[in-house]
């Protein structure tokens, strides 16, 4: 096979994120692959109406580093970070159109944080770093300062503003998961969600690990536009010998097809669904995407993650990243707030 | 969603909601958006950008009202005329993404936008009105003051806004107090430029604007074409089934009818009698020409050179020697005859004035006396020939407008002369070749224009409007000619003598830029959008350039030297009629001219069929 591209753009990674070298089954052991059909071959879903869909998805960004010293001397690393979460509606589609797709704009939450590793700072005085307001306009921006245990390196503070925002990502999943007659998409695996409700899928942009093995892989590259593989079921991993909860049913589909210079697994992605939902249940929100996704995927024209990020979702991130705020604005304040106090101290 | 703001139904429901005390604009029936700030529509003391409520609308033309405070807490009002709206989808980045928009697939808003070109800050102290600033329709008062209405003493109706409201120009401006002048540019057929002059001279003599001076100020109308100015005096039988215009007269505050005072002049036929040529209008229009004696005391001849002559300085000394010959004669020929004697022959047509010239001219004359100069001072054959191929090119045209005594005589009755005794004079050329419209033009406007200079008097003499459509015809960018010369001395001069120029073109970049100079109205009509682009039209702005391409007939833009912003008017159908088949029954209201045609047939003509014939065409 000659070589291929794939499509995102490099700056933003690869969809391929799996290790070549790792066996392909999944440490929790090898998924059923005949949950649903006794034949792994290609299911093409006739769905006549397809259903709205809500669509979550959060942005952050860290704002700066900074540094401090705990009275024993050691260093403690701080994260002034932003993130907003908040979903889009779209759909119910006809044939040729739909209803507008809308930001829901009352869900959007923007959130800001002071994350520091003050190990045992506050302990020992008894005293957090107070919270960071600063003022921008009319608006004022609290930064809230949060510890974040067990961290010792600033990475570990972008690592927690990332989970603090897919915490928040989950949240808001859960919430309007309650609304049963719109698909609710999560970006990424559902382990986070607690108590999904029962029409909750998680697409899975950038492929970790196969779960299948190269056999079942095979079928992926004949995969078209709105067909999909049969579901196969994950199971939960084994926490103390036994199983906890039900595990995942899941499913790759092809979102896009691409042109002969893209590797043909660039324009496939991975979904899953709550394993305790009934089979059947389970297939039809499968049949529902692959039917769904391709006429949602982006464009490679006005995404750099073509087809994988979503139109909708591409449009959602805009809106979130400018709710943040501009950011060399933002920076300034911060600059200005701190250097404030330290001033003050320097002249007294 | 959808409700028009504008409806009376709207209206009252936005009352009821506003609660006594309830000062938010919100809820104003007047609001229409918000003062934008953006980093492209930055807001400027000059101009800012509305984000139009979504509710409600802006259009063109309105006019709008900012309210803005200074830290100190001063109140620094804000208004303007919307000259652009524009409606963008926000969250959209690609050409296509507007069928994606359509297909559900990606959220869009849709918003609008209006800019605003700033009329007038109150007080003036210049500072942009700040973001977020409610914006709402300056209506009534706050309009006035907007467009600068409250300010004006004298206030001339211009037309229609699109809003319905009465747009106003100032008097002052127009009747030489402060400034004088309108100049009307606008392709032919579309533009209406003579219709919108008539209008302004409808409001000028039967809106009462002028006040004390409407018995002695007067309008001289050159219709240079076609025939819709012969029924200035009677009304428009269209009118009474045009609901809408009726109300427009009323708005206005106008009377919807025809012109209370008109004289018509049509130049004499040709022949020995001394009817009118005129076309479907024969009763009431009196027939005039110059006498010989007249051509020759009043230097009438150097109109007969009107073209952009290049080499005119040669030829030109050749007319002003002829000039001051003729003028010579005229004083030595008989008193109280309209012939003229040339070496003690009588010259009784223009031919023979011609002829007269000519062997006076020619520089192998045997006569003694001859006029092209003597010695080193004479002119060269050359020269000579010239001004001979041109005073002949000219004679068959202009001829019969130079009498003799018998024709004179026979035109006592009705007199041969262009008289303003009414208060409008229509002076119908549109039959006359090219030449001998000019030599008209240029001699009446310069008898008007010398019988004010002689007039003593420290009062500033009462107006005279004088209407002239073509004008590039008459005072051309290009090239020096006594007409020109006379239209230029209007323009620079007439402001203190009561010569208002009302003139109009179709292209103002074909015009003498001295006489738009002077102008102190400047009105567009429909434009071709070639010509829309050139620099003569600068004051229109981008926006009013682009629209000055799409005006409808009946539509006009004006400028004016107090709004700074050119305004869009409309004016109504005339209620005047514009040809014979609009006339309606009414009369003149007694005030038509004697019908000095039939007076003439019935004393000359009495078996003559061709007069009769005229009536039935």
């Amino acid at each position: 096979m000659p070589v291929r591209l794939l499509p995102w753009q490099p700056e933003y990674g690869t969809a391929m994120q799996f290790d070549a070298d790792a066996e392909a089954v999944a440490e929790a052991g090898p998924p059923d692959t005949t949950v649903e059909r006794g034949v792994w071959a290609p299911v093409t879903p006739e769905v006549r109406a397809l259903p709205p869909v809500l669509i979550v998805d959060g942005v952050r960004r860290a704002e700066a580093h900074a540094m401090d010293d705990a009275p024993d001397g050691t260093p403690v690393f701080g994260l002034f970070g932003s993130f907003a979460v908040g979903a889009v509606r779209a759909g119910p589609f006809g044939a040729a159109s739909g209803a507008p797709a809308r930001i829901l704009e009352e869900r959007i939450r923007v959130e800001r944080r002071y994350f520091h590793s003050g190990s045992g700072a506050d302990a020992v005085d008894g005293v957090a770093p107070p919270d960071l307001e600063v003022a921008a306009g009319r608006a004022r921006l609290a930064f809230r300062a949060e510890r974040v245990r067990r961290a010792s390196t600033a990475n570990a503070l972008v690592a927690r503003l990332n989970q603090s925002m897919l915490d928040e990502e989950a949240k808001l999943a859960e919430e309007l998961s309650r609304d049963e007659s719109a698909l609710t998409l999560v970006d990424g695996p559902l382990r986070s969600l607690r108590s999904p409700g029962r029409r909750v899928v998680g697409y899975i942009k950038r492929i970790q690990q196969w779960y299948v093995g190269r056999a079942e892989l095979e079928l992926l590259p004949t995969l078209r536009a709105g067909e999909r593989t049969p579901l196969f079921h994950v199971p939960a991993l084994e926490v103390n010998g036994s199983a906890a909860g039900d595990g995942r049913f899941s499913w790759f589909l092809r979102v896009a097809d691409l042109d002969v210079h893209f590797h043909p697994l660039g324009g496939v992605m991975r979904l899953e669904t709550s394993g305790a939902l009934p089979l059947a249940d389970a297939a039809r929100l499968a049949d529902e995407t692959a039917a769904l996704l391709p006429r949602l995927a982006s464009s490679p024209a006005r995404d750099p993650r073509a087809p994988h990020n979503l139109t909708p979702v591409a449009a959602l991130e805009a809106r979130l990243t400018h709710l943040l705020g501009d950011r060399l604005l933002i920076r300034r304040l911060l600059t200005q707030a701190i250097a404030r106090p330290v001033r003050e101290e320097v002249f007294r | 969603m959808t409700r028009d703001p504008r409806s009376p139904r709207n209206r009252r429901s936005d009352r009821d909601h506003a609660g006594p005390g309830d000062e938010g604009p919100r809820h104003d029936d007047a609001h229409r958006g918000l003062v934008l700030g953006t980093e492209d529509a930055a807001a400027s003391p000059l101009g800012f950008s509305v984000l139009v409520d979504p509710e409600r609308y802006l259009e063109l033309d309105d006019v709008v009202h900012v309210r803005t405070a200074l830290p100190d807490g001063r109140a620094i009002d804000v208004f303007g005329v919307v000259d652009e709206v524009t409606a963008r989808q926000e969250g959209v980045t690609l050409t296509s993404d507007v069928a994606l928009t359509n297909e559900g697939v990606l959220p869009a808003q849709t918003v609008v936008a209006a800019h605003v070109a700033v009329t007038r800050v109150e007080p003036e102290i210049f500072v942009p009105p700040m973001p977020g600033r409610p914006v709402s329709l300056a209506q009534g008062a706050l309009r006035s003051t907007a467009l600068y209405f409250d300010a004006m003493q004298e206030r001339l109706p211009l037309g229609l806004a699109r809003s319905g409201e009465p747009v106003h120009g100032n008097l002052e401006f127009l009747d030489g107090t402060r400034g004088a002048h309108v100049n009307i540019s606008g392709v032919s057929g579309v533009a209406t430029k003579t219709s919108y002059a008539t209008f302004l001279l409808y409001a000028l003599f039967e809106g009462g604007v002028l006040g004390d001076r409407a018995a002695n100020a007067r309008a001289l109308i050159f219709n240079v074409k076609g025939e819709d100015l012969l029924f200035l005096d009677r009304p428009n039988r269209r009118l009474a089934a045009d609901r809408d215009a009726r109300a427009a007269y009323e708005t206005l505050g106008l009377p919807a009818g025809a012109f209370g005072s008109v004289a018509f002049f049509a130049p004499a036929r040709r022949g020995e009698l001394p009817l009118p040529d005129t076309g479907s209008r024969q009763e009431g229009v009196a027939a005039f020409c110059w006498t010989l004696r007249e051509f020759c005391e009043r230097s009438l001849i150097q109109f007969l050179f009107v073209d952009g002559d290049h080499d005119r300085s040669q030829v030109g000394y050749v007319v002003d020697a002829v000039e001051a010959r003729l003028r010579r004669i005229a004083r030595l020929s008989t008193p109280g005859s309209a012939d003229v004697e040339i070496d003690g022959v009588a010259v009784t047509t223009f031919d023979e004035l011609v002829d007269a010239i000519e062997s006076h001219v020619d520089p192998d004359s045997e006569l003694a006396d001859r006029w092209n100069g003597t010695g080193s001072g004479s002119a060269s054959v050359g020269t000579v020939r010239a001004f001979m191929r041109r005073l002949r090119a000219a004679a068959p045209h202009v001829g019969h407008l130079v009498r003799g005594e018998a024709f004179v005589r026979k035109a006592a009755a009705t007199g041969h002369a262009i008289a303003l005794d009414r208060q409008v004079t229509v002076v119908d050329i549109h039959r006359l070749h090219d030449r001998a419209q000019r030599f008209v033009v240029g001699a009446v406007l310069r008898e008007q224009l010398e019988a004010r200079e002689s007039r003593a008097g420290a009062e500033r003499p009462p107006p005279l409007f004088v209407v002239i459509d073509e004008l590039n015809k008459y005072a051309p960018r290009e090239g020096e000619s006594p007409i020109k010369g006379v239209l230029l001395d209007i323009a620079e001069r007439g402001r203190s003598l009561g010569v208002i120029l009302i003139g109009a073109q179709q292209t103002a970049s074909e015009v003498e830029p001295r006489i738009i100079a002077n102008s102190a109205f400047r009105v567009v009509g429909r434009l071709d959008t070639a010509e829309a682009q050139r620099g003569e039209y600068r004051f229109l702005g981008a926006a009013m350039r682009e629209r000055a391409g799409l005006l409808k007939p009946g539509s006009m833009i004006v400028a004016q030297p107090e709004i700074p912003v050119p305004l869009l008017v409309q004016f109504p159908h005339p209620s005047w009629a514009t040809r014979k088949q609009e006339v309606g029954e009414a009369a003149t209201n007694g005030t038509g001219t004697p019908d000095a045609a039939a007076v003439v047939e019935r004393r000359f003509a009495a078996p003559a069929a061709g007069g009769a014939r005229r009536f039935e065409d």
